[in-house]
């Protein structure tokens, strides 16, 4: 007696180019049968006539606590005399401060992210001694609300600095203990002016709570290079391998290619994943280097609309095509790759064995009007279908779980 | 028996005025304000408080050469680093199997419209091999759409200029519908740059019509061909009537550097088309507006052989250039704007541009509350009117037929 399974996702076009029937039980892809599944019993049967269906995008970096989303419009404020964080970092704080409330906003960005095909997020949260553990918080709640309909990760973010910002290493310690998945780090050169400092109380934190690092990398040039092979050094010490992630590292994309590719080599053996995100107006990592050496290289929003820029719609298709777009990605090849950074290598990278369209996964997928993942990319149909545990959670651009 | 045929209620304004705009003859014949005795009019349509904004303005598009409407073809790279010989050869062998030009143009145009353009510039090839087929099936395509959208036609050479029969064919092809005469790199791909622009610059002479050429040049050589453009602009009396599409050398070289050939195009009123590419240096957008430089944008290849991106839509254009350009504040939003609508109907020539009274009622409803928010929202939901009548609804083009 073949088991009863919850849907049979019909005539589905597979990313291998393949017509398949996907069924579904218990939330889980039970089997992929090219040509015609049996009607089983399904309680119910999707007839995608053709629809390509690809798994659940991975956000693997975005700001659930910073953005506008679900709040007024908020005109960007210029810095007064070039770029300065602290200065920027100000105007957040006031922005913040006579914005909706975080919840609210961080609850119309999740939904935003999930209504584009997210299934999977990694988000940073603000935990500093100017904050303490409100941010965490608040997204600790969010989280619990919006379990059904996403798998949410949050890393402790220390955005004001680590030794500049007394008391933010106990903090740090004690948002872990409050439920943060990973633990988060930013520029130990630029923001503390002390690498070793820094890096001192994230892995010592990551070390002593088992928990993974991601640590947010601005630092140009070789100071960054310094930083990236001080990050190496430690993940290996402890032996972190493919635990750790550095995100931006925009030093890579500003020093000439043969010491990116010596410390792709680094990274590579260090099994340390580099996040990008394609920034657009400044450099950022030569993406095939890093492939071509073995770094696993996956990507992010980040700041959605908030008070370090206009940009994002929470959509991780846009984000492959601008991947692409900066990178100069044309090939059906380097299309694909685009596709696998915002899908099966953030599912990598963020340690999540059990994703993609295969038996045991959940049944987390997007379906939408493409011949391919190639032309996916490009085109970014406005009109998809996604599900989570083979539950529709969004329409057309519309998030309609409850 | 009312004189008006329309009045479009419940109207935003770019800069936030509530107004009911009133269409006679397929032209605005008044912007009122809402709760005044309302103007009779044979036909009321409630835009519900939509952002009105002019229809958008594609600079620089190849209708021709497109495979939208076609099946996908993965991208040829060239063997060694971009090569415009190679582009347009491994382009021949790709059209040559593609479908008709008249099908793959008119998806093309159709999906344009429903983006909101209601103005564009194409660029068509003419070629010994097929003569001047191409630009008699964009002339009809022209011809059968008038109603939904405005074109104009830029004749260009896909071979050499100087190629026997060429120039022949290029001044016939003035005569057959096309408006202007293009041209592409003297330096680089003619290979003769004094004889190219002789040629291109003879033809507008005679014809008193304008020029648009494709200027990929790099550096220094790219600033010399702009400067003798410029040169030859002035002496001929054309300013307004000149076009240098692209000129990436204008964002190779440091400013100080390209400054003098900035104020030479401004002085001999040319204006720079750029699409912002992703993986290239493009102009400077700010410093050539403030050298008094008219730049202006369009998508320029859409999924061709040149490369697979774009979806036609201007908006998506407009944040892509803000994206690349590092815009953020709502003034710089604008400006990005700008480029797709008033500084592109200008650069171009379009007459009666923009909602002032007696202008064509050519405009776009868009679910937006302000242009800064259309731009890095592109909401997908918009209403596109020509003269007055529904041509788009929500990316749907509306056959004038329906």
């Amino acid at each position: 007696m073949s088991p009863v399974a919850d849907t049979i996702f019909r005539q589905a076009r597979l990313p291998d180019g393949r017509l398949a029937d996907i069924v579904v039980a218990g939330g889980r892809i039970a089997a992929i049968e090219a040509g015609s599944a049996g009607a089983g019993g399904a309680q119910q049967t999707i007839d995608l006539a053709g629809a390509l269906v690809v798994p659940g995008f991975v956000e693997g970096h975005i700001h659930l606590d910073k953005s506008w989303i679900g709040d007024t419009w908020k005109p960007h404020r210029p810095h007064t005399a070039g770029f300065d964080v602290r200065e920027r970092l100000a105007f957040e704080k006031e922005l913040l401060a006579g914005a909706a409330p975080m919840d609210h906003r961080a609850s119309a960005l999740m939904e935003l992210a999930v209504s584009h095909g997210s299934t999977v997020i990694r988000s940073h949260v603000d935990v500093d001694a100017i904050v303490g553990l409100r941010h965490l918080e608040t997204l600790l709640a969010v989280r619990e609300r919006y379990r059904d309909a996403v798998t949410m990760e949050l890393v402790a973010f220390p955005q004001r600095g680590v030794v500049s910002c007394p008391g933010t290493d106990a903090l740090l310690d004690a948002a872990i203990e409050a439920g943060a998945d990973r633990i988060g780090g930013i520029d130990p050169a630029g923001m503390d002016r002390d690498i070793e400092g820094q890096l001192d109380v994230v892995f010592g934190i990551a070390d002593r709570r088992g928990v993974a690092v991601d640590i947010h990398l601005h630092d140009p040039g070789l100071l960054g290079v310094f930083q990236l092979e001080q990050i190496a050094a430690r993940t290996a010490a402890l032996g972190l391998q493919g635990r750790v992630a550095v995100s931006h590292a925009y030093c890579l994309g500003d020093v000439p290619l043969d010491v990116v590719r010596r410390t792709a080599e680094t990274l590579a053996g260090a099994g340390i994943a580099i996040m990008t995100n394609a920034p657009g107006y400044r450099p950022f990592p030569p993406i095939r280097v890093l492939r071509d050496a073995g770094v696993l290289v996956f990507s992010g929003n980040d700041n959605v609309r908030d008070a370090w820029w206009p940009y994002g719609e929470a959509d991780m298709l846009q984000r492959a095509m601008l991947l692409g777009y900066c990178s100069g990605f044309f090939t059906d090849d380097e299309l694909s790759l685009a596709f696998d950074i915002v899908t099966a290598n953030g599912a990598r990278a963020l340690g999540i064995t059990d994703y993609g369209l295969k038996p045991g996964a959940p049944a987390d997928l997007v379906v939408m009007d493409a011949a391919h993942v190639q032309e996916a990319v490009v085109a970014r149909p406005v009109r998809r279908a996604v599900y989570r545990n083979g539950r529709l959670v969004a329409r057309d651009g519309a998030f309609c779980a409850h | 028996m009312s004189e008006i045929d329309v009045a479009f209620d419940g109207a935003r304004l770019p800069d936030g005025t509530p107004a009911t705009i009133l269409v006679a003859g397929g032209r605005i014949a008044g912007l009122e304000p809402p709760g005044l005795q309302a103007a009779a009019a044979k036909e009321r349509v409630d835009l519900q408080g939509a952002l009105v904004t002019p229809g958008f303005v594609d600079g620089h598009i190849h209708l021709d050469t497109t495979f939208f409407g076609d099946r996908w073809r993965p991208h040829r790279p060239c063997s060694n680093g971009f090569n415009v010989a190679e582009r347009v050869a491994i382009q021949k062998e790709l059209i040559a199997d593609a479908a008709p030009i008249e099908q793959r143009a008119t998806a093309l145009l159709e999906r344009v419209i429903s983006r909101g353009t209601t103005h564009l510039r194409t660029h068509v090839e003419v070629d010994l091999d097929f003569q001047l087929r191409h630009l008699e099936a964009i002339v009809a395509l022209r011809d059968r759409y008038r109603d939904a959208i405005s074109i104009q036609i830029v004749a260009f050479a896909r071979g050499t200029i100087l190629r026997e029969g060429t120039l022949e064919l290029l001044e016939e092809a003035l005569q057959q519908g096309a408006d202007i005469i293009g041209g592409v790199d003297p330096a680089g791909y003619e290979g003769d740059m004094q004889a190219h622009l002789d040629a291109v610059f003879g033809l507008a002479e005679k014809h008193g019509r304008g020029i648009d050429l494709h200027l990929h040049d790099s550096g220094s050589l790219g600033l010399f061909e702009l400067d003798e453009v410029a040169r030859r602009t002035t002496a001929l009396g054309m300013q307004g009537q000149v076009v240098m599409s692209h000129s990436y050398a204008l964002g190779e070289l440091p400013w100080a550097t390209v400054a003098p050939t900035a104020r030479r195009l401004a002085e001999a009123g040319i204006a720079i088309m750029t699409n912002a590419p992703g993986d290239h240096p493009f102009p400077p957008v700010l410093a050539l507006r403030e050298t008094g430089v008219t730049v202006f944008a369009g998508n320029d290849d859409i999924r061709d052989s040149w490369w697979p991106y774009g979806d036609g839509d201007m908006l998506e254009r407009a944040m892509l250039i803000g994206y690349r350009s590092g815009f953020f504040t709502d003034e710089e939003l604008e400006v990005a704007f700008d480029l797709i609508t008033e500084s592109a109907a200008r650069a171009i020539g379009v007459k009666d541009y923009g909602l002032g009274l007696g202008a064509p009622a050519d405009f776009v409803a868009l679910d937006a509350q302000h242009v800064p928010e259309a731009v890095v929202g592109r909401p997908a939901r918009r209403a596109v009117y020509k003269n007055g009548r529904l041509v788009a609804r929500d990316g749907n083009f509306i056959s004038s037929r329906q």
